[in-house]
């Protein structure tokens, strides 16, 4: 049985070593491993976009794509994951600028594109918008292409504020106002839908510091959370949510906030005018058709919404494909694939070229592309505080906003949330 | 060849053992190690960046956080016990009341196995759309039948319970499987005997039955306090990173996964793990040992 057994091991041995020299010689002859490259990125209307025209890309260029699509969550936990063993299996990762374009950049993960994008006049960079372009760099360098452009406003259900003859709110005064009149929690309505959770009720709440005159800090970066204006913010956002806000509000996040509209329940929802595509669509929601837009109300500083850029596309910096990379980059950002995206997909562009050409504006709805040129001038680039560990400082400066959900001492929130947000700027070197 | 062959003999045993040994290794152990190693560190934003060495510096800040790690700590135990008192509870009931051969017994066994089949995350998914507080269904049929309507999830003080409930749903069916497998070894002399004694039901069940399937009970035990221990996928399904606005669900595994991927604090999310591990390890030797205790 011993002998057998040896015998056995011996020519599995044998075999193992031979059919290694074999894969080997194999894989060396093979074709140009570098003409297949992976492209990370998460579920949305840009990625349905690019779906549906990679075969164009991968018959134009014999480049072939394995894209690897993914959830939020998911995909931000496998860069992680990823990036941090310096795995070469990601070539072209999208990513989001305000969170990531720092703290990646800090850690060495993204290539510097700050060559590539100025090489090739007719694909144009000049065309992204400023505010885009500067998201997606860090340190003077680009490290991603911007691919969509997101801006804070008011969806309402035309239906129900005509139906109370209320106007459409153009103050915050105004907003309370209306929200009051249409609250109607016994008949499962509410006056208005916001993002609750912490973490994710600091982009939403951004436009509100800023119209009410704070922000998040200084330009010496000094935490500014703890200002009479911060906290009438926190106070003002706060109290809008407990008392004509969803049951259970401070558990609702993105995609409630926007589904809680989108079943007819809330009669206003201010969140990114992206989800308009997803609003209107009639298979996914009960007010397609029945919906106005309008500017972010107007607080004691004007109305000073935010315009950003929530994804941009980059090349790892651990790929051995590069050229192939950036080929990719270079046509997933082309005017011919955003202007078939913001067209097709309702994805809105970062190129000012889109704005312009009426064809590419005609998908939207005339109201929307009123509200997103009037942005132009006054609009705020970020809609969270400007540092490299994004995810803790969220749950630091949003703390405020949860003690305003909940009725609790705001002064004393944000004096704990200034001082941690301050602990955290003094060591952030 | 011959000699190859000779080589192979002499150290067959080995050679077979090796891939096994190899695995364990670098996949149970080195990971510990490494682990271990970064809660030394003050590891952050990314493991590969260079970081110093600060001895116990991590633990000691957890030790004394009481804003998130002692609470983590507490809601870990509670959620655990809670969760395995109701699952053994209703799992041998179950599994007594299934016992004896009854008509359409094939089907509610076939009925038990389906909430152990899905997949935690669905099941976490699935539990979060019913009891979502707007756009529910358990709530709206409450509001129909004009009954109060808890936030189940939405509530900070009650999301726990909620999800020790669900926990409960899922995992009932696997304790009373288990228990089942136990009862059915049972001679059915010992039972005839305690009839022929004139011991009544609860009597007979509590001091005969349930004593010769001790053996299959604290397998069940051990094997659902290690999970429930370190329950994640539902836990973050339902109320996302931190464990909710208030880290109302927010137990050590939570805190760790928060840390790490959330924060990128690898260094004191390392130190989570080990003083995680450290406790896993306290509770299953504590019950191997009563296992041991009771089966002597």
């Amino acid at each position: 049985m011993r002998r057998k057994l040896s015998s056995i091991l011996t020519l599995v041995v044998a075999t193992t070593v031979l059919a290694g020299c074999t894969t080997e010689a194999l894989s060396g002859k093979s074709d140009d491993a570098s003409q297949r490259i992976s492209v990370s990125l998460a579920e949305g209307v840009h990625t349905n976009q690019i779906r549906a025209m990679l075969p164009e890309f991968e018959t134009a260029t014999g480049i072939k794509v394995d894209l690897n699509v993914l959830g939020l969550d998911q995909l931000s936990t496998q860069y992680q994951v990823k990036l941090n063993t310096q795995s070469s299996d990601l070539d072209v990762i999208y990513f989001r600028p305000l969170q990531e374009t720092r703290l990646f950049a800090d850690n060495g993960w993204l290539a510097d594109l700050t060559t590539k994008v100025s090489e090739d006049a007719e694909w144009n960079w000049e065309d992204f918008t400023p505010s885009s372009i500067a998201a997606a760099t860090a340190e003077s360098k680009v490290y991603g292409v911007p691919v969509m452009t997101e801006r804070e406003i008011i969806f309402y259900n035309k239906e129900i504020l005509a139906d109370k003859g209320i106007d459409v709110p153009t103050t915050m005064d105004e907003l309370k106002a209306a929200a009051e009149a249409l609250h109607d929690p016994q008949n499962n309505q509410f006056g208005i839908s916001m993002r609750g959770t912490a973490n994710s009720a600091v982009p939403p709440f951004s436009g509100f510091l800023y119209s009410f005159g704070g922000d998040w800090m200084d330009e010496n970066r000094n935490a500014t959370i703890d200002t009479p204006e911060a906290i009438a913010a926190f106070d003002y956002y706060g109290s809008l949510l407990r008392n004509y806000g969803p049951r259970g509000v401070a558990s609702v996040d993105g995609a409630q906030a926007r589904s809680i509209f989108m079943n007819g329940q809330a009669a206003i929802f201010i969140g990114e005018d992206s989800a308009a595509g997803l609003i209107e669509d009639p298979a996914e929601s009960q007010v397609a058709g029945k919906v106005g837009y309008a500017e972010f109300p107007s607080g004691p500083h004007g109305s000073l919404p935010w315009d950003i850029t929530p994804w941009a596309v980059g090349v790892s910096a651990f790929s051995t494909k590069t050229e192939a990379a950036w080929t990719y980059v270079k046509w997933a950002t082309s005017p011919e694939v955003l202007n078939a995206s913001m067209k097709d997909s309702t994805s809105p562009s970062p190129r000012q070229s889109s704005w312009e050409n009426p064809e590419i504006t005609e998908g939207f709805n005339p109201e929307l592309v009123t509200i997103i040129r009037s942005y132009a001038d006054r609009a705020v680039g970020y809609d969270r505080p400007l540092v490299i560990e994004v995810g803790m400082v969220r749950d630091i400066v949003g703390a405020p906003i949860i003690t305003a959900i909940n009725a609790g001492d705001v002064v004393a929130a944000a004096a704990k949330a200034n001082k941690d947000f301050q602990d955290y700027l003094d060591t952030e070197s | 060849m011959h000699a190859l062959r000779t080589w192979l003999d002499r150290r067959i045993k080995w050679i077979l053992i090796a891939p096994a040994t190899l695995f364990v290794l670098v996949l149970i152990a080195y990971p510990i190690v490494f682990t271990a190693n970064l809660s030394l560190t003050d590891a952050k934003r990314s493991t590969t960046r260079p970081s110093s060495f600060v001895g116990f510096e991590n633990f000691w800040n957890l030790l004394t956080d009481t804003h998130r790690f002692w609470p983590a700590v507490g809601r870990t135990a509670f959620f655990t016990v809670a969760a395995i008192t109701i699952e053994m509870i209703l799992g041998i009931l179950i599994a007594l009341s299934l016992r004896k051969a009854f008509r359409g017994q094939a089907i509610v066994r076939v009925a038990m196995l389906l909430p152990l089949v899905a997949t935690p995350v669905a099941v976490g998914v699935m539990w979060m759309l019913i009891l979502e507080p707007n756009t529910g269904v358990a709530n709206m049929i409450l509001r129909n039948l004009g009954l109060p309507e808890p936030l189940w999830l939405a509530d900070p003080s009650l999301a726990l319970n909620t999800l020790i409930l669900i926990d409960a749903w899922q995992w009932t069916p696997m304790v009373a499987l288990i228990v089942l497998a136990g009862l059915t070894q049972i001679p059915s002399e010992t039972e005839e005997a305690a009839d022929i004694d004139g011991a009544g039901l609860f009597k007979k069940t509590w001091s005969v039955i349930l004593p010769q399937a001790s053996g299959s009970i604290l397998a069940a035990l051990l094997i659902r306090s290690i999970d429930a221990f370190k329950t994640f996928d539902i836990l973050y399904a339902t109320k996302g990173p931190g464990g909710g606005s208030n880290h109302e669900v927010e137990t050590l595994n939570i805190l760790a996964y928060s840390l790490s991927f959330d924060y990128q604090q690898y260094g004191r999310a390392s130190a989570v793990l080990v003083l995680f591990l450290t406790l896993l390890i306290c509770v299953v030797t504590s019950i191997v040992l009563m296992r041991r205790a009771v089966t002597r």
